[in-house]
Order: structure tokens, then C-alpha cells, then sequence
């Protein structure tokens, strides 16, 4: 009987620590009730479905909008309005900025279509880890990937930079990359210099129109 | 003694000014507190300062209300100035407390000001945004933070980013990605949803409850820019002129401080704005300044302390300008007989008797002249007052100007105490209108240098007035012709009412029931759920749809005189929050034959 019992909690013991890879950092989402989606469409249904029977959003994305489900009836309602309602896997709609490394160094930059693949957005490229966003799953997808994940002590931030374009439709162009543009002026040359913040992404993404920037600091 | 001399003439200088807060450096949040305590403090029988609401950590929302008394009116008209939704724009705050202390400190002498707060309460809310504030004016904890540039709140997102960008949050064309983003660690992301924010809704729960917003001013740095609505496209606004002929007013008065132009286009979109909700949801006229510095170089959010006191110098007059446009009834047209330019006006305000035509019955292609009279009850002249007449299809629009609206004519006038008959030669259009009538609605709107209207709204604006009026002949059982268009940018429902006890005792109006008319009109499957969930009662319309609706007129005997028949349609807009309704009349004088 001894021996069995040894047996036993020495197989626990194995499996627990096979299961909780010390170089493996757990994600779950911030917020464990179940997600549900539903089709909407524009931002007016969205705050209607707020205020009329105080769906919790989460998040709207184009025309889903994803909430918290709060009981049976809630959903009733919804369906006898004509929504459709989807059950969503709260390891796909929850999503984390990470730093990601590999052996201790920033990816090579051969990985990026490797992470594209998995549905991860390059933030910003630092020296010895690259910023990056990607749902739960995809996340914990890359570190069986062997790719070393961390939880950033403060929120990544973009750089300072200036931004040459030649007319002001570019200036939308810029603005629609989620740049934060601070303000932009004509310059001696008729050429637009925007000034603004953006994150390294969002860089490559302008130096890719043909835009000139340069990096304040 | 040159020293001495110095402090003498700046201690007199601010002395001159009047005000009691100083403008040499940039205050912290807890100094901006206290200095609106200061204010309430120095002018108790003017000010009294309420908690709005709190934001995301809980810190409140604090407004300061100026006007002649310290109770809450809601007869009077309201004047919204509110600053710092972003976090890094400190100048701003700067801005509205030196707006703030100037009018309060110069109120015992000046008489417009002191009549402008017998009509309006003024509403300052110098931090909309307290929790990016104080993470803005917080010391870095550690390098490549950046904390004084900090533009949303400070909303944990829960993916290791924080902050929502309290000027992409509102509910009007939320979440369009070429105004604002969805990612969360961009500095435009708009948040989950339209108002998922604590500070907006804070702030959109409190200007709904404003019973007549005139005015709101949103103040924002850098770039010296004075922005109106659309923000979230390039396309004209209903009432683009107006906005416009303010925001040039007020660059002129911005110029003639220290000489600075502020331009009028930023040159990108922005969705979900502040001021595009407002003129919206409520058609109350509101701007956006950017304030100094100007737009070279990137350390604009952090100008050095001496640009204060000059960008709040330039900008005071033109807060004040906007003030003496909601309040003053200096120069008017009346909406209905017995109008006595209270705003908003009541009777029937498509009924001007201050706007005709000679000949009366308009026939198509014929040159008509066109009366609008402009009263003055300023008692003294009143020079260079642009009136300009415009006509409309009869239908639903009691907007002036509007997206269906057509200029007539427009004439710079100087009017005498006794008011001005202005007149334009009107070739009136050859063909029918929707329903087949040879009939027009004819609006005016009037403005002058300090009394600009606000709005585009008739009954809310003394400078705005409309006439829609026509005759018919109805034999028993006959059908007067009603049309509607849903003329708003979004899905809404259409109440028609008419004078039922104004009528003759036997007269009876029927028309088809809703049901029925609304059998006519393909809805999309998006407005259909939000019509349910607001369980709607009126007929639904999708922007842009028209829709006739038959009256039908039944009498026992033929009256003495004509019959004024009055209708009236509501559209109501399909959206969440107040609901504010917009509409117009129709009156028919009817006669009646067997």
C-alpha cells in the first residue's frame, strides 16, 4: 500500500512539473467569464445593446461585437431580437503585448513570417527582445515553439519621429497607421513633415509607402 | 529702483487685467483644483463648483459654473468650455482658467457681461481627462517612459497596455479606423465600445442633461488651429456655413490679440470626436482650438511657461464672442406672430410672418421678391448683418441652413432700431416638389459680429426663422398630401401629429395606420434590431428615405372661413442616449368645398 501511495505522488510530482515549464510564462485572460460574439451593424447597435440590455462589451471589432455573457435570459432576449449568437474561445478574443526572445535574443528577423503565421504583430524591435501582440492561444503556441516569453515590466511606448510626405493626403495615410501624430506643418520645399510618435511596426509600414523618417531619440 | 520699478509694473499689469490666479508656469492637478477653489472663493455669488462624476481611478471631474446666481437654471441657455481630454495638452487647462478668471474679474463693470448671465450659465470643465493628467505630470520611472506626452486616460486594458483616447471614444461614427484605432497600444485607440469610458460617459451624461446647450468648446493643443465639425470625414456638416462664419469670427478676433492666424483644417480624420457628438446628437455649434504653440517641431505639448499668458490672451475674446452669440437677441426674426425672440420659441415656428412673397401663390419659373424682415431690439444700429435666404423641399427640415437646402441670395445690411425689410429677387424653381406641389419652404438666417447663431435648428435660434405655408382646396373626403425625408445621417422614426383641436368640431383627419405606411419602406436588418430594441412607434426611416403620407380630410358642412391645418413630423433618432427630435411643420390653409 506504502509503496503505492509513493508511486502515486512521485507520478504527481512529475506531472506537475512537466506541466509548469519554468521558462514558460502561463497566460489566461484578465477576465475569466465566458465570451460570446454577435453580429452588429455599426457603433450605434453596439451602445444600444449597452444601454437597452446592458451587454458588457468587450470589445467590437468591425461589425462583431464581443461581451461578457451574463445569464440565460440575456441571450434569450438576444435571439428573439434576430441576433445570432456565437460562443467564442476566450483564448482567441484575449489578446497580450509580450517581449519574446529566443535564447535570450531578439528573433531573427527571418522569424517575422513565421510569427505572422500565428497572427503576431511585431510592436517594436528592441536590442535583445521584440514587443509583440497576439492572442492567448497563438502565445502560448510560440513558447512551445520554443520562443521565450515575458510579461513587460511597463507598458512599451512609441518612438519620436519625423516624417517627411509630399501632400496632405499622405498626412491621413500616416493617421490611419495609428500613428500619433503631435502636428504637421509645409516645409521650405512645399514637402509635409510630420511630427508624431510610432511605434516600430508602424515605421516599416511608412518607410514601405515611401515616406521618409527619421527617429528623434 | 529698476528692480523695484519692474515689480511695480508687472504687480500692476495683472492688476490691470483684474485677475487673481497668475500664469507663469504650468499648474499640477492639485494646483488646478485649488485654483478653481481660489475662483469659487473670490466670487461666491457667481461660481459654484460641482463633481461631474469620476473617472477610471476615481479621481472626479470637477465643474465650475459661472453665471448670476449659484443655482442651476435650466431656463437659461448653456455654454460648455472644457479642456484636457488629453493628457499632455497642460496649456490648455491654462487656457480656460484665465477664460475663467478674466470674465468673472470683469464682470462688475461690464454690463453685456453681466446681461449675458441673466440668459446663459457658463460651464468650465478644466480636466476632463485627471487620471492622464496626473500620470502626465508625474516624474518617469524610468527612461524611454515618456510620461509627459501621455494623450489617453489611464484604463488598464488588460493586455498590458493602458489607456483609451477620450477624444476617439464618443458615440457619433465610432470605431472607423481611418479616425482612430483599434489596437490598444496606439495613442487613438477608441476603446471597446462607443462610450466605454468612465470620463465620457461622465461627461456625455452630463451635457444631456443641459436643457439648451448653445455652444460647447473643446480646447486641445498644439498647432494654432480652430476646428469645426466633420472630424471624422472632409465632407461638409449640415449647416457648414455657420460653423464656418464662427470659426472665422473667431480667427479674426484670435488674430487681432498678437497677431497669430490660427488655420482651419488639421489635415486627417478623427472619429469619434467630441464635437462631432455634439453637433450631432444636438445641432448646438461646437469647436475644437488647437492652441499654441505653432505646429514646427515636436516639443509643442511642453511649450515654455511664457507662451501661456499670450495663447490665453488670444483666446479669451473669442470664448467671450460665443458667449455674446448665446445670450444676446440683438438682432432677430420672429418664428411666429407673438415671437418675442425666446429660445427656444414655441407656437409654431414654421410660420414666420417676418418671411413672404410678392406675389404670395408661387408659380414655377416666376421672378418673385422675397421679404425677410430683420428686427433689432438693440435700440441703437446695428451695421454689417449678413442675412441670407435659402429655399427647401417642404419635407422634413426645419434646418437652416442644411444639406437640402438651396441659397437664394445673400445681402450685408445695416439695421436701424426699427428693424429692416431686406428683399431678393427669387426665380422660384420650374418643376414640382417630392409629392407634385409647386410649393417651398423659404428660411433665413441672419448673423452679425456678435450675435451669430449657434445652431441651424429654427425654433432654437432667434437668428433663424422659416416660412412653410400653402393653400389648397379640399372637397369632403379629400387627401391633403404630407411628405417626409429622413434627412439625418442615421436610421429614425417619424411621429405625425396634427391640430386635431384646433379644427373645426366636425372636421376629421385620418391617415393610413403605421403598419401600413411602413409596409412601404425597405429597412435594412441593422435598423430593424435597433428599432426593436428601442421599441420604436413611429415610422421607421433609413437615412435619406422619403416617405408620402395621405391625409384624409372629412367635414360635415362648409365653414365660414379657411381651415388652418397644421401638421407636424418628428424624426427621432434611432441611437442610444437622449434622444433628441427634429422636425418641421406644414400649414395648410384650406378651403373647404362640397
Amino acid at each position: 500500500m506504502k509503496t503505492k501511495l509513493r508511486l502515486i505522488f512521485s507520478i504527481c510530482i512529475i506531472l506537475s512539473i512537466g506541466a509548469c515549464h519554468p521558462n514558460q510564462v502561463k497566460l489566461k485572460p484578465a477576465d475569466s467569464r465566458p465570451v460570446q460574439s454577435v453580429e452588429i451593424a455599426d457603433a450605434d447597435e453596439a451602445a444600444l445593446l449597452q444601454q437597452q440590455l446592458g451587454l458588457e462589451i468587450k470589445e467590437v471589432q468591425g461589425n462583431r461585437l464581443y461581451y461578457y455573457l451574463k445569464d440565460k435570459d440575456q441571450n434569450k432576449k438576444l435571439i428573439d431580437l434576430g441576433y445570432s449568437v456565437k460562443d467564442e474561445n476566450a483564448m482567441q478574443v484575449n489578446y497580450k503585448i509580450v517581449e519574446l526572445s529566443v535564447n535570450g535574443k531578439a528573433p531573427d528577423t527571418s522569424k517575422v513570417e513565421e510569427l505572422k503565421k500565428y497572427g503576431i504583430e511585431v510592436i517594436n524591435k528592441e536590442e535583445n527582445y521584440w514587443v509583440v501582440r497576439g492572442s492567448l492561444e497563438n502565445l502560448n503556441q510560440l513558447q512551445k515553439l520554443g520562443y521565450t516569453i515575458k510579461i513587460p515590466d511597463k507598458e512599451p511606448r512609441p518612438r519620436e519621429v519625423e516624417i517627411k510626405v509630399s501632400a496632405y493626403t499622405d498626412v491621413q495615410k500616416v493617421n490611419e497607421l495609428g500613428v500619433d501624430i503631435y502636428s504637421s506643418q509645409v516645409s521650405k520645399d512645399s514637402s509635409i513633415i510630420i511630427y508624431g510618435g510610432a511605434f516600430d511596426s508602424q515605421i516599416e509600414k511608412m518607410l514601405g509607402m515611401g515616406y521618409q523618417v527619421t527617429k528623434k531619440k | 529702483m529698476k528692480t523695484v520699478l519692474i515689480i511695480i509694473a508687472i504687480s500692476i499689469g495683472i492688476n490691470l487685467q483684474g485677475q487673481i490666479l497668475t500664469y507663469t508656469s504650468f499648474r499640477t492637478p492639485a494646483q488646478v483644483d485649488a485654483a478653481i477653489n481660489t475662483l469659487h472663493s473670490a466670487y461666491p455669488a457667481l461660481t459654484s463648483i460641482q463633481t461631474l462624476g469620476n473617472s477610471y481611478e476615481g479621481k472626479p471631474i470637477k465643474v465650475l459654473r459661472i453665471s448670476n446666481s449659484t443655482v442651476n437654471d435650466p431656463t437659461k441657455g448653456d455654454v460648455v468650455y472644457m479642456s484636457l481630454i488629453h493628457a499632455r495638452e497642460w496649456i490648455t487647462v491654462e487656457t480656460l482658467l484665465y477664460i475663467a478668471d478674466k470674465m468673472l474679474a470683469q464682470y462688475s463693470t461690464n454690463t453685456q457681461l453681466q446681461n449675458d448671465m441673466k440668459r446663459l450659465q457658463i460651464w468650465i470643465i478644466p480636466v476632463c481627462n485627471p487620471d492622464g493628467y496626473y500620470f502626465s505630470s508625474t516624474p518617469d520611472s524610468f527612461v524611454g517612459e515618456n510620461r509627459r506626452y501621455w494623450r489617453k486616460n489611464r484604463k488598464n486594458n488588460g493586455d498590458m497596455t493602458y489607456g483609451v483616447d477620450l477624444n476617439r471614444n464618443w458615440g457619433y461614427q465610432w470605431g472607423l479606423l481611418s479616425g482612430s484605432s483599434n489596437m490598444t497600444i496606439n495613442e487613438t485607440y477608441h476603446g471597446t465600445g462607443p462610450f466605454s469610458e468612465n470620463e465620457t460617459q461622465v461627461l456625455r451624461n452630463f451635457i444631456s442633461g443641459l436643457t439648451n446647450l448653445k455652444v460647447l468648446v473643446s480646447y486641445h493643443s498644439f498647432s494654432e488651429l480652430y476646428l469645426r465639425p466633420w472630424a471624422y470625414t472632409t465632407a461638409d456638416p449640415p449647416g457648414e456655413q455657420t460653423l464656418k462664419s464662427i470659426v472665422q469670427r473667431n480667427i479674426g478676433l484670435i488674430q487681432s490679440v498678437h497677431g497669430l492666424v490660427y488655420s482651419e483644417n488639421i489635415g486627417y480624420t478623427s472619429s469619434g470626436e467630441t464635437t462631432d457628438y455634439i453637433w450631432n446628437q444636438n445641432r448646438s455649434a461646437a469647436f475644437t482650438p488647437e492652441l499654441r504653440p505653432s505646429p514646427a517641431g515636436s516639443g509643442g505639448f511642453a511649450p515654455p511657461p511664457t507662451e501661456i499668458l499670450p495663447c490665453a490672451e488670444e483666446n479669451y475674446p473669442a470664448a467671450i464672442a460665443l458667449i455674446h452669440d448665446a445670450a444676446l437677441p440683438h438682432v432677430w426674426i420672429r418664428d411666429y406672430t407673438g415671437d418675442t425672440g425666446t429660445e427656444p420659441s414655441t407656437g409654431y415656428p414654421w410660420e414666420s410672418p417676418d418671411i413672404w412673397t410678392v406675389p404670395a401663390v408661387l408659380n414655377q419659373g416666376a421672378t418673385v421678391t422675397l421679404h425677410v424682415k430683420v428686427n433689432n431690439s438693440s435700440g441703437a444700429p446695428i451695421n454689417n448683418v449678413t442675412v441670407e435666404a435659402y429655399y427647401t423641399d417642404p419635407r422634413i427640415t426645419l434646418e437652416f441652413p442644411s444639406l437640402t437646402s438651396n441659397l437664394i441670395g445673400s445681402q450685408v445690411v445695416n439695421v436701424p432700431p426699427s428693424g429692416k425689410d431686406v428683399t431678393f429677387s427669387w426665380v422660384t424653381p420650374v418643376g414640382t416638389n417630392i409629392w407634385g406641389e409647386r410649393h417651398w419652404c423659404v428660411g433665413a438666417v441672419i448673423k452679425q459680429a456678435n450675435d451669430m447663431p449657434l445652431t441651424t435648428v429654427v425654433n432654437r435660434s432667434s437668428n433663424i426663422a422659416c416660412h412653410n405655408f400653402n393653400t389648397t382646396t379640399i372637397i369632403d373626403d379629400g387627401l391633403l398630401q404630407v411628405a417626409a425625408t429622413n434627412y439625418l445621417a442615421v436610421a429614425a422614426e417619424l411621429n405625425v401629429s396634427f391640430n386635431q383641436n384646433e379644427l373645426p368640431a366636425d372636421w376629421k383627419l385620418t391617415m393610413a395606420a403605421k403598419e401600413e405606411l411602413q409596409r412601404s419602406i425597405k429597412l435594412t436588418p441593422g435598423t430593424i434590431r435597433k428599432s426593436k430594441l428601442l421599441n420604436t412607434q413611429g415610422i421607421v426611416l433609413e437615412p435619406g428615405q422619403t416617405i408620402k403620407i395621405p391625409i384624409k380630410v372629412h367635414f360635415e358642412k362648409i365653414p365660414p372661413k379657411d381651415v388652418l391645418v397644421r401638421i407636424k413630423g418628428d424624426l427621432i433618432p434611432i441611437v442610444a442616449g437622449k434622444r433628441v427630435p427634429v422636425g418641421n411643420g406644414y400649414t395648410y390653409e384650406v378651403k373647404a368645398i362640397k
